[in-house]
């Protein structure tokens, strides 16, 4: 291919995305004139207070990583070609361990309980992501419903935990007691408010890229993702493979609930997720499954999230209109991908 | 607590009236599937039709309107769906999601633009039970099932005709083939693309009315979480009942019995955190799509989009 | 002569960068059987394509009883009168047979099935063709489908049949029985292309002949002119190529015993019913039947994807260590897919990729994967097998079907030397590859039982099994029911045990 014509393939990836940008700026924009505000105002706010400032930048990183986690998890998942849409409950499922961990361990040092309450967070996602992967690995269940139920348990277990057992009576309805000092994730940038996970997360991405294209295990999980039949004949043991898929990718995520955990609420709460899960699908689809690829979309969604905060705050613009934008973003993508490729 | 209470019929009745948005989301995903859709979106399809039905109601002051409402968003998330899997062949399970969260989105975007904020959430009239002239006063049976609101009487319409339509007309024939063997249907000349579309407009506007049982029934509001898994569980339920409108109302009865059972209890029994009584249903729906998975035969082209050149 | 009942004239097709129809051009006349030949490839089913609506021609005319139409869909075409049966049927199998007849023509409304039925009925008598109608099409044996799927033609008043290879999963009894109906059919009223690369069944059965070579007509023969060693040479260009000698070989130990192996599907029915056969070092032995008699069961448990329910299965004199794939390949037995594109490809991974697998775990023992040695390999493999591609990284879904099978013998045969194989079990293996592919793949065979190795080919076309096999062994409802050593072979009678007849 001459540099030219690889130079034309560059640019028609990219513009779909630019394009794509522009069109959620500008249904913000509609939607805040709709509401009455002043759109231009709005959206100079709105990029202001996500990336234009100390502490918006900070609240941005500190949304990247349990975005970033949770998108890593799916991709993990997509790779081997199963779904798991229950991140949000392995995100809950892993902060119960890790909040559990913390207040047994409350009595410990720093150095050693903050690691054993992020292992805890790995453990119980990991634990809620066996539940499809058995059944996919062993009866070849869809783990699409499967994970979806779970989200469903792994919300009311937080409930109960946090209105009953572990709840705070000073601090509200459904929020817990607060966890020890020494299981807190320290501050990676204290004037900004963000905290280290940002680093867990990015590390998790770098991971995530060496598992699946420089391990076996990341060879065999994408060709059976690809085509399990010629995997199978291949020598590959592709329901092994897949169910392990779906284990990691509830550990990702579960981390993801250890993190918010341990570095930002310091309790558990029980909006500890407000969509991350969804969100997550979102942001694997648009960085077409690819780990490195979804640190980039992981923080553009984080940004319009602490964007969309502050528009809340000064328009009254309610937090699902974010989910309508990032949903908008990925079918104008796909519908183009869909124009490109010509009539059935 | 004796065991009489599982057959109270008060309880036998609530759980046909809560069956009401299984059966409806069923038959429209089976509809759906038959043709060859994976919509996985119907959750949020769900959602969006109890919005819609609320709001029209909230403002109109008309619950007929509210249904048709409720009906056409169905159709039009159903008609946009259906288009990225017919003509773009897009893969379906990630448009699915992604409609999914918008219906999500709009939702409560639209409940916001339209009701604002308020101290007390407003409320809708709710749908009045109708009994039946003769059949309603049988013993035990009448009460059970003839003492229902409209919707329950039109659910059980809706599994007649979906399943006279599916087996016994020629349209079914076709619709069916064309969710089996695309390639087949198209060489004997069955648009498969239009019937597709079709089946997701039909299906859509089922799912619809689904969602607009929701708040028509219980409490006459909406809030953020109202479907509460049951776009999801009809995707099972449409598995359970081997892809029958009446395998899948008979599934949707049994589990709309556990959950009202779950209600009962919840208001019953002290000893258990409630919730862990919320859980039931849910794990309830894994075991049961874990057995009734063995031996299920899907509609061999489902999920799977029809390119037609794509044979060479 | 009056005019042609159809006439193509100057079509062009391509596919992206391939030129599939060139110009070609095509009559057929009212009441004649036309054979359309060439060579895999050449064009023909493409052609036929074009005028049963399934492809739009990117240029060309088409009449149909004399006047200019345009055929964009499959439904004008029958709507004028065009019916196509291909290679592989469209049924839907969970159908039955009537309903897979009726499809489309039911009326509107509710399905009068009483009346249908009826209908069909008529036309069976009419034509001479029977099928059972209550039937589910997937549990009907080929032959048997095929009927219905002439019928469902039939049924919409088609005038023009196509046959697209009809009897290339056909016993030679029912190719004669195919034959008679064709006949019939004309006698009928119903003009046949019959679109074939066999030069005896056209030599037996048709009136006319057009060969078509590379996209375009190369001529148009009445049957009295054509001989066989012409037609030969107007479809590949050149004098046929001498036949590779295979000389008697003395087979070695065995290799490969199966001994009263039982498979059993999911339902719980046996697919293999106590089979026994042995393959020895040296030996190519060709298993031939026909579809369904439990071809896949036995490649699939000699490649270790099913495992025998009963039964003894013993590698080089020892019973199997396993049943899983990897066994197989550490035991020697390696195994080319029967269907290129289902089980052979990873599509969306790159040539590097996938010329890698099943030989991944010995080039990479541990724990990392390292892609450049793949790329290494991959560069190897293109070089010796000829694969047309952009370079190791491409996607593989991008080749063509001829350079995907030369992808997949690369695999297998360079797998065979590294892991020492001694048995290569193939199913289909050469099933719609032109003819130098086809070539190529059989010479690898062939060389590599020379070397010693030895090789289970089963194959659904016979004449590949005559041209290749020391010996024949024919499997029938799940057993193997005869043999035939080299020196015995006898079409007929072969294909008298294929459908249960003993031999003589």
């Amino acid at each position: 291919m001459t540099t030219e014509a690889a130079a034309r393939g560059r640019w028609q990836v990219v513009w779909p995305y630019a394009g794509a940008l522009a069109i959620a700026l500008a249904l913000l924009a509609a939607l805040v004139a709709m509401l009455g505000g002043d759109a231009a105002q709005a959206l100079a706010g709105l990029v202001r207070s996500s990336l234009g400032s100390g502490a918006g930048l900070g609240q941005t990183f500190n949304k990247t990583t349990p975005l970033l986690l949770g998108s890593l998890a799916v991709i993990l998942g997509l790779r081997g070609g199963v779904f798991n849409i229950g991140v949000d409950g392995q995100i809950y499922a892993g902060a119960v361990a890790a909040t559990g961990a913390a207040f047994l361990l409350s009595t410990g040092p720093k150095g050693a309980v903050l690691p054993v309450v992020l292992l805890a967070g790995l453990a119980g996602g990991a634990v809620w992501g066996s539940l499809p992967g058995v059944l996919r690995a062993r009866l070849g269940v869809s783990e699409i419903f499967v994970t979806v139920m779970l989200n469903f348990v792994a919300v009311f277990l937080v409930e109960y935990l946090s209105t009953g057992p572990w709840n705070d009576p000073t601090a509200g309805e459904a929020i817990t007691r607060a966890i020890p000092p020494q299981a807190t994730l320290p501050y990676l940038w204290p004037r900004a408010g963000a905290h280290a996970g940002i680093l867990l997360a990015l590390a998790a991405a770098a991971g995530v890229w060496w598992l699946l294209f420089r391990t076996v295990f990341g060879y065999e999980l994408r060709a059976a993702g690809d085509n399990p039949s010629a995997a199978l004949l291949g020598g590959v043991p592709v329901r092994r493979a897949v169910g392990l898929a779906l284990v990691a990718s509830g550990a990702l995520a579960g981390l993801a609930g250890a993190v918010e955990v341990s570095g930002f609420h310091y309790r558990l709460i029980l909006g500890l997720s407000p969509g991350y899960g969804m969100m997550a699908i979102l942001i694997a689809v648009l960085s077409r499954r690819h780990p490195v690829l979804a640190v980039p979309a992981a923080m553009g969604f984080a940004a319009l999230l602490v964007g969309t905060d502050s528009l809340q705050r000064s328009v009254g613009l309610p937090a699902s209109a974010v989910f309508v934008v990032q949903a908008v973003v990925l079918l104008v993508l796909l519908a183009t991908e869909g124009v490109r490729r010509g009539a059935p | 607590m004796s065991w009489e209470l599982f057959l109270d019929p008060s309880l036998l009745r609530l759980a046909v009236a809560m069956s009401v948005p299984l059966v409806l989301a069923s038959a429209g995903e089976l509809l759906m599937e038959r043709s060859g859709l994976l919509n996985v979106a119907i959750e949020g399809m769900v959602t969006l039709g109890a919005a819609a039905a609320f709001l029209a109601s909230f403002a109109a002051g008309s619950t007929g309107l509210g249904l048709l409402a409720a009906a056409l968003s169905g159709v039009v998330v159903a008609a946009v769906f259906a288009h990225y899997a017919v003509a773009w062949r897009q893969e379906q399970v990630t448009v699915g999601l992604t409609l999914y969260v918008l219906c999500l989105g709009l939702s409560s975007l639209l409940y916001r633009v339209v009701v604002g904020v308020r101290l007390t959430p407003p409320r809708v009239e709710t749908l009045q039970p109708v009994v039946l002239p003769v059949v309603g006063r049988l013993p035990v049976v009448g009460e059970v099932l003839f003492h229902q609101h409209a919707l329950v009487y039109l659910s059980a319409a809706v599994v007649a005709v979906v399943h006279l339509v599916l087996f016994r007309t020629s349209l079914g024939l076709r619709l069916r083939a064309a969710g089996e063997n695309p390639v087949a249907a198209d060489t004997v000349g069955v648009d498969v693309f239009r019937l597709r579309r079709a089946s997701a407009a039909a299906g859509g506007a089922l799912v619809g009315l689904a969602g607009a049982s929701l708040p028509f029934t219980l409490t006459g509001t909406f809030t953020e979480g109202i479907a509460g898994g049951r776009g999801w569980i009809a995707l099972m339920l449409v598995i359970f009942g081997r892809w029958t409108p009446v395998g899948a109302a008979a599934g949707a009865l049994l589990f709309a019995y556990v959950e009202a059972l779950q209600f009962k209890l919840a208001m019953v029994s002290r000893a258990v955190p409630p919730q862990f009584l919320q859980m039931l249903p849910y794990a309830f729906a894994v075991t049961v799509l874990v057995r009734a998975y063995r031996g299920a035969r899907a509609p061999e082209a489902l999920g799977k989009p029809y390119h037609r050149e794509a044979r060479a | 002569m009056s005019a042609p009942l159809v006439r193509l004239r100057g079509v062009y097709k391509r596919f992206g960068p391939v030129v599939a129809l060139d110009g070609a051009d095509f009559e057929l006349a009212a009441g004649e059987i036309h054979g359309l030949l060439g060579e895999n490839g050449a064009g023909k089913t493409t052609l036929m394509n074009v005028l049963a609506g399934l492809y739009r021609a990117d240029a060309g005319d088409l009449e149909v009883a004399g006047r200019p139409v345009s055929i964009r869909e499959p439904r004008d075409a029958v709507r004028l009168g065009v019916g196509m049966v291909h290679q592989h049927f469209e049924l839907v199998g969970h159908f039955t047979a009537l309903e897979n007849v009726i499809l489309g023509r039911e009326g509107s409304g509710w399905l009068r099935r009483d009346r249908l039925r009826r209908e069909v009925e008529a036309l069976m008598e009419r034509v001479g063709l029977a099928v059972p109608l209550d039937r589910r099409v997937r549990d009907l044996p080929v032959g048997v489908q095929q009927k219905v799927e002439i019928l469902k033609a039939l049924y919409r008043g088609a005038r023009v049949l196509i046959l697209d290879e009809p009897t290339t999963l056909l016993t030679p009894q029912e190719v004669d029985a195919l034959f008679a109906s064709l006949r019939t059919l004309v006698d009928a009223g119903v003009s046949v292309v019959f679109i074939t690369h066999k030069l005896q069944e056209v030599l037996r059965s048709c009136d006319r002949v057009t060969v078509m070579r590379r996209g375009r007509r190369v001529v148009t023969v009445d049957r009295e002119e054509a001989d066989p060693v012409r037609l030969v040479e107007w479809m590949v260009g050149t004098a046929p190529p001498p036949p590779p000698a295979r000389e008697a070989t003395r087979p070695g130990s065995p290799v490969l015993e199966l001994e009263a192996v039982r498979v059993v599907d999911q339902r719980g029915v046996a697919v293999l019913d106590g089979c026994s056969l042995a393959v020895h070092e040296g030996e190519l032995v060709g298993v031939a039947g026909v579809s369904g008699n439990g071809q896949q069961a036995l490649a699939a448990v000699v490649a270790g994807t099913a495992r025998p329910a009963a039964g003894v299965l013993r590698i080089r004199g020892r019973p199997a260590a396993g049943h899983g794939v990897l066994d197989r390949m550490r035991a020697g037995v390696l195994s080319i897919p029967e269907d290129r594109l289902r089980d052979g490809i990873l599509p969306r991974m790159s040539v590097a990729e996938n010329v890698i697998l099943g030989r991944h775990r010995l080039y990479f023992p541990g724990v990392r994967y390292d892609p450049e040695t793949s790329r290494r390999l991959a560069r190897h493999a293109i070089d010796e097998f000829r694969i047309v591609c952009p370079g190791p990284d491409a996607a593989a879904g991008q080749l063509s079907g001829g350079n995907l099978q030369r992808l997949i013998a690369a695999r297998v045969f360079h797998a065979a030397r590294e892991r020492e194989a001694r048995l290569l079990v193939a199913h289909n293996p050469t099933r719609g590859l032109d003819v130098p592919s086809t070539e190529f793949l059989h010479a690898r065979l062939v060389e590599f039982c020379g070397k010693g190795g030895a090789v289970l080919l089963i194959s659904e076309d016979l004449d590949e099994l005559l041209k290749l096999a020391d010996r024949i062994v024919v499997l029938y409802r799940g057993r193997v029911v005869a043999q035939f050593p080299r020196d015995q072979f006898d079409r007929y009678a072969i294909g008298r045990a294929m459908t249960g007849g003993v031999p003589a």
